[in-house]
């Protein structure tokens, strides 16, 4: 089975009832899609698939075969974050950050699809399956809409970079 | 990570007749479209199937909006809410935006889901395959047959106004504790109620509908519903709230339908 992962192909060798979620991580290494209830309900683990958000938990590897997966890792890099990832750091949307990856490219999708402006209402519609346990949403919902305006409050602190990493 | 102890034979079928040939008489089969359910079933070794028929979205993904609705069992229930009428498409939002996009009919349809009661009080029909071929009947019978067949598609005319409520966790990825469907048709009001205990599949009201029939207001019609919901306890709730509860929301389901145009 082939697999289109952030514009690379790659041979999959995991059966094909494996959930999406489990190759990425531990096929492919991609880390970024969390492992959270694994049910469904958490968002965690929300990747793009053909450009809308699917919760790979609950995707089988082989639902998607032909399909172009996009995961956080190809959302920006450290040297040029996406606008959504400039908002998060901007408003302090992330606190311990589990459900960060899901809820950018969740965001990411919503500004796509809109192409404008959102309303709170929207995103906090849109971003309904994700969970932030550390009750974060107001702040989260504040860097959707800034990102979605193209609102940038200033240039990141050197220190904010230096601590970011590759949680797994 | 968890993995599956035996590795089931799988088959995916893009088409309808690929679908039909593949589940057969539907013996030892599992059919996953959307997934939503069935790969974590799968995958924490819950459910052991000897085989999986995959559907692709297209494989019966049929929509025609005509004086009959015909929707197709991997429709997905983003798709659903856009096309159905009420009460169906508010039972189609109940999900969080991402899973209404990948969960279909046909597996709501299986699980006590939420579009139940609606499609009952729709009086609609299900077109299914398998032992003995195809057929179609109403919903009702589908549901009291055991629904253990390939749904191939789902057809209903819409009524003059709906109106739906389900208690639940807003976006929760769970099932509902109670729902309520009620829809105004040509020939009178009906009421169907869902989610009375873990995987039970939702009952028409006709007490419900007959009170209303006889004049009976909102409240006075809701009053008689347990005549025909019969509640148990589960994890989520327990018969005793759910006997407490479900009354109340058939008041407030045709309240709503009242003001409905």
């Amino acid at each position: 089975m082939r697999l289109v992962v952030n514009g690379a192909e790659h041979s999959i060798d995991s059966p094909p009832l494996t959930p999406l979620l489990h190759v990425l991580r531990e096929e492919l290494r991609l880390t970024g899609a969390k492992a959270g209830c694994q049910h469904g309900s958490c968002g965690t683990c929300t990747v793009l698939v053909d450009g809308e958000p699917r919760r790979s938990c609950l995707t089988a590897v082989a639902a998607v075969e032909g399909a172009e997966v996009t995961t956080v890792e190809a959302l920006g890099d450290p040297s040029r974050l996406a606008d959504v990832q400039v908002a998060f750091d901007e408003h302090y949307a992330a606190q311990c950050g589990f459900c960060t990856s899901g809820m950018l490219l969740g965001a990411a999708a919503l500004i796509a699809r809109t192409g404008r402006p959102v309303e709170r209402e929207e995103v906090v519609e849109a971003l309904g399956g994700h969970y932030c346990r550390c009750t974060g949403y107001v702040k989260i919902v504040d860097a959707v809409v800034a990102a979605s305006r193209g609102e940038r409050l200033g240039a990141m602190a050197p220190s904010t970079l230096e601590i970011r990493g590759t949680a797994s | 990570m968890a993995s599956i102890v035996t590795q089931p034979a799988v088959v995916r079928a893009t088409g309808a007749t690929d679908a039909v040939e593949a589940f057969g008489d539907g013996s030892g089969v599992t059919v996953l479209a959307g997934g939503t359910i069935v790969t974590p079933l799968i995958w924490h070794g819950t459910r052991h199937p000897e085989r999986v028929l995959m559907l692709a979205p297209s494989a019966l993904g049929e929509l025609v909006d005509d004086e009959t609705l015909t929707i197709g069992a991997t429709v997905t229930l983003a798709r659903l809410a856009e096309v159905a009428p009420e009460p169906l498409a508010s039972a189609a939002r109940l999900p969080d935006p991402e899973i209404r996009g990948q969960a279909t009919v046909g597996g709501n349809l299986h699980v006590g889901g939420d579009l139940q009661p609606a499609l009952l009080v729709l009086g609609a029909r299900v077109r299914s395959a398998g032992a003995g071929g195809e057929r179609v009947e109403p919903v009702a019978d589908y549901l009291a047959g055991g629904a253990s067949r390939l749904v191939l598609s789902l057809e209903l005319e819409r009524p003059l106004a709906g109106a739906y409520l389900a208690q639940r966790r807003r976006h929760s990825h769970t099932a509902s504790v109670l729902s309520v469907a009620a829809a105004r048709c040509l020939d009178g009001v009906h009421v169907a109620v869902g989610s009375l205990a873990e995987l039970a599949p939702a009952v028409a009201c006709p007490s419900v509908d007959r009170a209303l029939a006889a004049g009976a207001s909102a409240s006075e019609a809701a009053a008689v519903v347990l005549e025909d919901a019969h509640p148990e306890d589960d994890s989520l709730a327990s018969a005793w709230y759910r006997r407490r509860v479900l009354p109340v929301l058939v008041a407030r389901v045709l309240q709503q339908l009242g003001e409905a145009r």
